[in-house]
């Protein structure tokens, strides 16, 4: 390539399609066609050869028979088969024998331009002959056309103008009542709707005529389907308050048993779109034939004949009827009076087009020429010279060219650039003596490069989507080159594709160099070599010489690549240069599935496809920037491999935490960056890298083609890969599954499960005089307990502490689980397991850690992936719920203590708030109170006495008491709620409370026992016998003893 | 362990926590000793444990009993402190005697490379009892009951490769015993080393990865994919000087830089 010419060329030469290209670059890159089939009438024979493009051309234009005669030849073919183009060669080839030869032929050429009405009339209008001769009310309402077709109203305009000729119609191709009924339907809106939709037949007429948009197909027909006239019965339901008339032709026209009928109104409605369309447009049906006479009898009087070069018919919809007729009307015979000049047509058209009007003008087509070259990548020869001529077009001159053209553009003389500046590179060999550089492709290139586009594997395209960018990135940013192509799917293996990225990662630069380089090369050995790393001792690598690597800046790589490289087994791979054509070859998708299969691993094709599948998704992600789809089962599989792999217990996470974690978080440990769902809801989020994309196939193959094991083709790389990534985030797994804080020894929720355990032992009862700050063991190493149901208990807390009670019994055991389990090393991956074997050091700085922490845990702490865990969320939020109430209760239970310690010491004169209770004071009062009872039973005072074991008992606990009332008469003010609740844990005021309450019962019957002894002294004063305070009955008692004791002293 | 039986209870973590408990503790009676690292009320299991725990712990020489019958420990306590000091301490120790069966079992798991890993589950494969019944002399009903049980706890805790414990499946990387063998050896930051030389400085106790490699100069999956990843974490540096005499073979991986052949190794980083 010569980079100077080609900077200004480019643009030139790629003008594929458009007018403004010139005849030599169009006959310059242009590929001879192979399978032409010519039909030609010989007598009334239609006989049918093949030739070759020269040869028609000399048939038609240089044949002396046929040279004077009239001709109308049709060039047919499929879509895409190259129609067009040959139409395009026969004119520049018409045009380079003009320059050469003196002839009478004016070459009339209408290209497909937009392949519209518009389009092609405005063609027809520009040309000077047309321009000249014209008839000037038939040139100006043409001309009008061109200009007044506007988009906005003129597909309305189309619609209703059917509906005008259809009211207007006198045929008899349908019936007067089947008409009415049509129209009534095509006057429905919903209707209307329908067939003005996009894509539907009103909206390809309108494109036909007149259409911006790039996205047309140019060989659609410009007419109606059957399809578009079949209703269904949803439709027609639709039309429940439509006109009547209407709905029974819907009804006729609903998909079943009526094709017949739908045809016909098809058909009929199609025998009024040519006059539609020239109506719309502002057209009168005489106006071609018109012109059309009026150019050849000019060039008649002027000893000229006419060429006229169609591209494509379809683009004259509207008036290709006139067109034809023009065409077939010879200048002998009938019509020699007319003066017309002979005339040789030459039309392209769609097979499917054709056979529509072919039976018409059977008799006046003199030539068929079928094209069935297909697309241009069917032959890879011709798809290697098709670029090999653009780029030698690119680096010769105009004047080169011209000069060539204008020679008569033979082949033998054709102008190739000689490329001495790229050596190296592969060559397309034209002729013995003609060789065409491909830089900057490769053959293989080419091939892989066609291989790999999506769709739409046109010339157009090809152009458009490799050459241009390729050439343009040679011109300009060699350094990025081939950048065009990086995010096309790879051929590469994914050993290969992954050595690279291994190579890369080695080469000193930037983490952003390396993924442009590693990007790069991917791309270039993909799509330029024969996909391996070989190298070979002659200088050639990935069976291509080294020096093209060196061209795009990759010697860094393969000096890399060369150091590490055995290259005894390379040379077997060395490419056979002097082939014309690489190896690569056209894939077709059936070679791709036959690929694909592994049969040494007998893999389900199913399973396989499945990994296909999910290969593409990861490729649009980490190529294209796309989100991840169908991640899920792959990114489970990368989260259960994470949890079963790593021996938690050796990293430090104990395995009740571990599996906590997994019960809740499951496969949402892992998450991908842009990743199509969920992604907030991920623990660990991987950025799109190539080792987050490899960890993707990884764990692809070991789901789809190991069905959930390592046994599937390399699976040794894969272990190497899997363990790596495993070993380099293992401590960031670890980090987010253990989750202790730095300085911490146990989770936020141990530490919880911890403190609850305390909460639940104190409100339970179960703490008695405890040291806080030495609770071991016994608390947290022992049995859950159960709920406190002793008599002691029962009585004497407030009742906010028995509800606070309630409320932790009914919570279950899952904090004594967790806390419990938190410090058992396990065998294995047991969940419930009776064995215990203690993890020494973690409980002993646990132990510590809760000494420290006071009991409480903050208010809004962040406990960080807790709060991701069900199982360990609610145990710190169930503690937090516990140390929220114990508040309340503290304030409650020791305004309680407080009353009764300030009853009790009423009864106490000699006792103040300060000093303390003894256990001396307790008995002192309680003999009092005994011998109180005792008078009153000997005085006969009817009172209710205590039971006989109550006094001793209350006596009996005089210390115990005593201490009670001690606790209950501190003051807890400056206490912490844990303090104070661990004091009353003994439950005090229960204790307390048996002796307030025979202290209060005593006092009650003192009162009791003074006022019945008040009552007696009455009662006997009203009797008279009650004198000076004294009870006469002692006196006679008195009396009797004095005389008993004298009797008995005689007695002695 | 060592030269004892292997038990399935023994686990690496109940070894360093009973070293840690009679560090912290003693000289303590065997009886306190099982209360605290046992406690009574939570072992609901008909069996307690402790003895085999005790066992493993004895043989590896960290505890002891004195005159009066206590038990004592009688290792440094820089080799208890954490779980890698304990990992390191082992590395060190269980691999001197290469006629033991752990010293067998454990080099016929590293030399199986990818072979085991079409069988599935090595504790219940056919295959791999046979072989290692083979080359240890243990019959297979103990080797499939208790021995491979017990070993794959060890396997992955000296850091030889990833077991999948759900599959039971081995995954050889010996990435972290190979650099607990490096930092016990005499390898210096700097330095480039022909592979001989490399292995001459390591650890004694890699020879366990080693079996075929001094023959045959090419190393086993789990000691390719060590020094591969050694080499990735820019740790050490594998070259190859076309120049060398000798050429060392890695277990083939296409995928990476290294396909096979090294000459030398480059120490780039200080092994900690």
């Amino acid at each position: 390539m010569n980079i100077e010419i080609a900077k200004n060329r480019i643009g030139q030469v790629l003008r594929i399609d458009s007018i403004d290209s010139t005849d030599s670059d169009f006959l310059a890159t242009h590929i001879p066609f192979r399978k032409i089939a010519v039909k030609a009438k010989n007598a009334d024979q239609i006989e049918e050869t093949y030739r070759s493009e020269e040869d028609i051309y000399k048939d038609i234009f240089e044949n002396e028979h046929l040279r004077d005669q009239h001709q109308l030849v049709i060039v047919e073919g499929p879509s895409g088969a190259g129609k067009s183009h040959f139409i395009r060669w026969l004119n520049a080839k018409l045009n380079a024998q003009k320059e050469k030869e003196v002839n009478n032929e004016v070459v009339l050429l209408i290209c497909r331009s937009n392949n519209t009405l518009k389009g092609t009339l405005r063609q027809l209008l520009a040309k000077n002959e047309v321009k000249e001769i014209a008839n000037k009310q038939a040139y100006d309402r043409l001309l009008k056309a061109t200009r007044t077709i506007s988009e906005g109203k003129f597909r309305s305009t189309i619609y209703h103008q059917f509906i005008v000729e259809i009211e207007n119609d006198t045929s008899e191709k349908m019936s007067s009542t089947k008409r009415r009924k049509l129209i009534a339907l095509l006057n429905n809106s919903l209707f209307q709707d329908k067939l003005m939709s996009a894509g539907g037949p009103i909206d390809r007429i309108y494109s036909k005529i007149t259409s911006s948009s790039s996205n047309f197909d140019n060989d659609v027909i410009a007419q109606f389907y059957k399809e578009d006239l079949t209703l269904d019965v949803d439709f027609a339901e639709q039309l429940e308050d439509a006109d009547k008339k209407a709905r029974d032709l819907a009804n006729e026209l609903i998909d079943g048993d009526n094709n017949e009928f739908i045809q016909k109104v098809t058909d009929y409605m199609n025998s009024f779109v040519e006059t539609v369309i020239q109506t719309s447009a502002g057209i009168e049906p005489g106006d071609f034939q018109q012109i059309f006479k009026e150019i050849r009898q000019e060039l008649k009087r002027k000893g000229k004949n006419l060429i006229l070069l169609i591209e494509d018919i379809t683009s004259f919809t509207g008036v290709n009827q006139a067109l034809l007729n023009a065409l077939v009307t010879g200048h002998t015979g009938s019509n020699a009076a007319d003066g017309l000049c002979r005339i040789i047509s030459v039309v392209g058209t769609t097979t499917q087009y054709y056979n529509q009007f072919r039976d018409n003008y059977r008799d006046r087509i003199t030539g068929q020429i079928t094209i069935n070259d297909g697309v241009i990548g069917e032959n890879k020869n011709d798809l290697v010279q098709f670029i090999a001529k653009y780029l030698n077009a690119m680096s010769l001159n105009v004047e080169t060219l011209d000069e060539w053209e204008r020679s008569g553009a033979y082949p033998e003389d054709f102008p190739v650039h000689n490329d001495d500046e790229h050596i190296g590179w592969d060559k397309f060999r034209l002729s013995a003596e003609k060789q065409i550089s491909l830089f900057p492709f490769t053959q293989t290139a080419i091939i892989n490069l066609y291989n790999a586009m999506p769709d739409h594997k046109t010339p157009r395209y090809i152009l458009r989507d490799i050459v241009e960018p390729a050439v343009n990135e040679i011109l300009y940013h060699a350094e990025a080159f081939p950048k065009f192509c990086i995010g096309w799917s790879s051929p590469l293996s994914e050993p290969v594709e992954n050595r690279i990225g291994n190579i890369v990662q080695s080469l000193q630069m930037t983490p952003d160099e390396k993924a442009d380089l590693r990007k790069r090369l991917v791309a270039f050995v993909g799509f330029w070599t024969n996909k391996t790393l070989d190298v070979s001792s002659n200088g050639y690598i990935s069976g291509i010489r080294k020096e093209l690597f060196s061209q795009f800046g990759f010697d860094g790589f393969v000096s890399k690549l060369t150091s590490l490289s055995d290259t005894k087994n390379a040379d077997k791979y060395l490419p056979p240069r002097e082939e014309p054509l690489p190896k690569a070859e056209i894939h077709t998708e059936q070679d791709t599935q036959a690929k694909t299969a592994a049969p040494a691993y007998n893999i389900d094709p199913k399973k396989q496809r499945e990994y296909d599948n999910f290969k593409d998704s990861a490729i649009s992600w980490h190529r294209d920037g796309k989100s991840l789809v169908r991640f899920i089962p792959i990114r489970d599989e990368i989260s259960n491999f994470v949890y079963d792999a790593v021996n938690w217990q050796q990293e430090g996470v104990p395995l009740d935490s571990k599996n906590r974690f997994k019960d809740s978080v499951g496969g949402r440990l892992v998450g991908f960056e842009r990743q199509d769902q969920g992604l907030d809801r991920c623990i660990v989020v991987f950025k799109d890298t190539d080792e987050t994309y490899q960890l993707l196939l990884c764990f692809a193959k070991w789901l789809y083609l190991g069905n959930k094991s390592w046994n599937f083709p390399d699976s040794a790389s894969a272990i190497f890969f899997a363990t790596s990534w495993l070993q380099r985030n293992k401590d960031r797994f670890a980090s987010v599954i253990k989750n202790v804080d730095s300085g911490a020894s146990i989770p936020a929720y141990v530490k919880a499960a911890m403190i609850e355990k305390v909460y639940k032992q104190i409100i339970n009862g179960k703490l008695e005089n405890t040291k806080l700050e030495r609770l071991g063991d016994e608390t947290f190493l022992n049995v859950d307990i159960s709920e406190n149901v002793s008599e002691e208990y029962k009585n004497g807390h407030s009742k906010k502490w028995y509800e606070l009670q309630a409320f932790i019994q009914n919570q279950g055991s899952d904090p004594y689980d967790a806390s419990v389990r938190y410090f058992n090393l396990i065998q294995g991956d047991v969940k419930n397991t009776g064995t215990y074997v203690l993890n020494y050091s973690l409980y002993q700085s646990a132990l510590k850690e809760i000494h420290r922490s006071g009991y409480v845990i903050g208010e809004n702490e962040d406990i960080g992936t807790d709060r991701d865990v069900k199982a360990k969320r609610e145990i710190y939020e169930l503690t937090q719920k516990i140390i929220n109430k114990v508040h309340k209760v503290v304030e409650d239970e020791t305004t309680i203590a407080h009353d009764t310690a300030m009853k009790t010491l009423e009864y106490f004169k000699n006792i103040d708030t300060d000093d303390e209770f003894e256990a001396g004071d307790i008995r002192d009062i309680i003999n009092n109170i005994n011998d109180f009872y005792q008078k009153c039973y000997t005085a006969g005072i009817n009172i209710s006495y205590p039971d006989r074991s109550q006094l001793p008992k209350i006596k009996e606990s005089a210390s115990d008491i005593a201490k009670a009332l001690n606790i209950l008469l501190e003051e807890y003010k400056d206490e912490d709620d844990i303090t104070v609740l661990c004091k009353f844990s003994a439950n005090p005021i229960g204790k307390a409370l048996p002796f307030l309450q025979i202290l209060n019962k005593a006092y009650n019957d003192a009162d009791i026992a003074f006022g019945q002894m008040n009552n007696e002294i009455e009662s006997l004063k009203q009797k008279g016998s009650w004198n000076d305070n004294i009870d006469p009955r002692f006196e006679k008692q008195q009396k009797n003893f004095e005389d008993l004791l004298a009797e008995l002293k005689e007695v002695q | 362990m060592l030269n004892s039986s292997i038990k399935t209870e023994s686990i690496p973590e109940r070894v360093l926590s009973i070293c840690q408990c009679v560090a912290d503790n003693g000289p303590i009676s065997e009886k306190r000793l099982e209360s605290i690292l046992v406690p009574q009320k939570l072992n609901t299991a008909k069996t307690s444990y402790f003895r085999p725990v005790f066992d493993a712990a004895k043989a590896l020489k960290l505890i002891a009993h004195n005159e009066s019958q206590e038990v004592v420990f009688v290792g440094r306590k820089d080799d208890i402190r954490s779980l890698a000091d304990f990992r390191l301490f082992c590395n060190s120790k269980v691999f001197a005697n290469s006629a033991s069966d752990f010293y067998k079992i454990i080099s016929c798991f590293l030399e199986s490379n990818d072979e085991w890993l079409r069988y599935g589950s090595v504790t219940t494969s056919g295959e791999v009892i046979k072989l290692l019944s083979a080359e240890t002399g243990i019959s297979s009903n103990k080797l499939e009951k208790d021995v491979i049980l017990g070993v794959r706890f060890w396997i992955g805790f000296l850091g030889f490769g990833f077991f999948q414990e759900q599959y039971k499946v081995f995954l050889p990387n010996m990435y972290t015993a190979l650099k607990d063998f490096m930092k016990l050896g005499s390898i210096e930051k700097g330095r480039e080393y022909s592979v001989g030389e490399f292995i001459n400085s390591l650890h004694g106790g890699a020879s366990v990865a080693l079996k075929n490699a001094l023959q045959t100069q090419t190393f086993n999956l789990a000691m390719s994919n060590a020094l591969r990843l050694l080499h990735d974490n820019k740790e050490i540096e594998l070259k190859k000087h076309l120049d060398s005499e000798k050429t060392w073979h890695l277990f083939r991986n296409e995928e990476h830089e290294f396909i096979s052949d090294i000459t030398h190794i480059l120490i780039k980083k200080a092994v900690k």
